[in-house]
């Protein structure tokens, strides 16, 4: 039996409370929701207690969290990359949502690709 | 619909696949109502498949008599065993579910998950691949653009 994989979201809005969260909530074998960031603190405190993760309005405090293996970008688009490099330099070895990155901003993405 | 959003919200691609078929690619965040409603239709001279992901585990195949037959998937790993999510739909929480589960099979180390269920990062790069010489297209209109990676050509 493998361990659940901790995962923390960045973004707590409509698509994580409708759509991933609850198919998570139906794999608790397989994952464990650590943390739930979203910039307004209420959503992010409501979300959090829903799925027992805890809340916190700053990424830094998902991506930098040893205990989180992977890591939701489910932020608004304009943040998917600067968070993709974060996480990868922060040393997280898997996140979601890559294929805003590359298209949004240029500027980023050959950050990005530097960073890798 | 968002105001100065920079990806594409809606989009039909003319496709020119490799074995000589046509298609037509159809993505929209505005068609209200469809729950991502993934399916693929696939016509051709001795009949036609149809699969959607709000039945993935049944492929019609119609001959051009008429008959029509359901087919059910030879792999069960397009198949999921947890309850899917009541009211909204399983096209919308079944590829989820699919993906979360092999995501962490592959994360614990089960062989044949990547390239399998799940795309590898060649697969990823293709699409992303895709998605800019989509993009790309529309801006030249009237030029065929490959995708093979190592070509930057455009072909009239």
């Amino acid at each position: 039996m493998m361990k659940p994989v901790s995962v923390g979201f960045l973004g707590g809005g409509p698509v994580t409370q409708a759509i991933h969260l609850p198919v998570l909530a139906r794999m608790q074998r397989l994952w464990r929701i650590s943390r739930i960031m979203d910039v307004n603190p209420e959503v992010a405190r409501l979300v959090a207690e829903r799925c027992g993760a805890i809340a916190t309005t700053e990424a830094a405090a998902v991506i930098e969290d040893p205990t989180i293996d992977v890591i939701a970008i489910c932020s608004p688009n304009s943040f998917h990359a600067e968070q993709a490099i974060a996480a990868c330099r922060a040393g997280t070895r898997y996140f979601g949502k890559g294929c805003t990155v590359a298209f949004e901003d240029r500027q980023n993405r050959s950050g990005f690709n530097r960073g890798l | 619909v968002v105001p100065d959003r920079e990806v594409d919200e809606d989009c039909n691609v003319l496709l020119r696949l490799s074995g000589g078929a046509v298609g037509v690619l159809s993505a929209s965040q505005v068609a209200f109502g469809e729950r991502n409603a993934l399916s693929i239709q696939v016509y051709g001279d001795a009949g036609a498949i149809h699969w959607s992901f709000d039945q993935a585990d049944a492929l019609r195949l119609v001959r051009t008599s008429g008959a029509t037959q359901i087919l059910n998937p030879l792999s069960p790993d397009l198949l999921v065993r947890e309850p899917v999510i009541p009211g909204l739909g399983n096209g919308l929480t079944v590829p989820f579910l699919i993906q979360y589960r092999d995501f962490a099979r592959a994360i614990d180390g089960t062989a044949g998950v990547i390239d399998g269920t799940l795309p590898g990062i060649d697969a990823a790069v293709r699409s992303m691949c895709f998605v800019e010489r989509a993009a790309r297209s529309r801006g030249q209109r009237s030029d065929w653009i490959s995708l093979d990676l190592s070509d930057q050509r455009t072909h009239a």
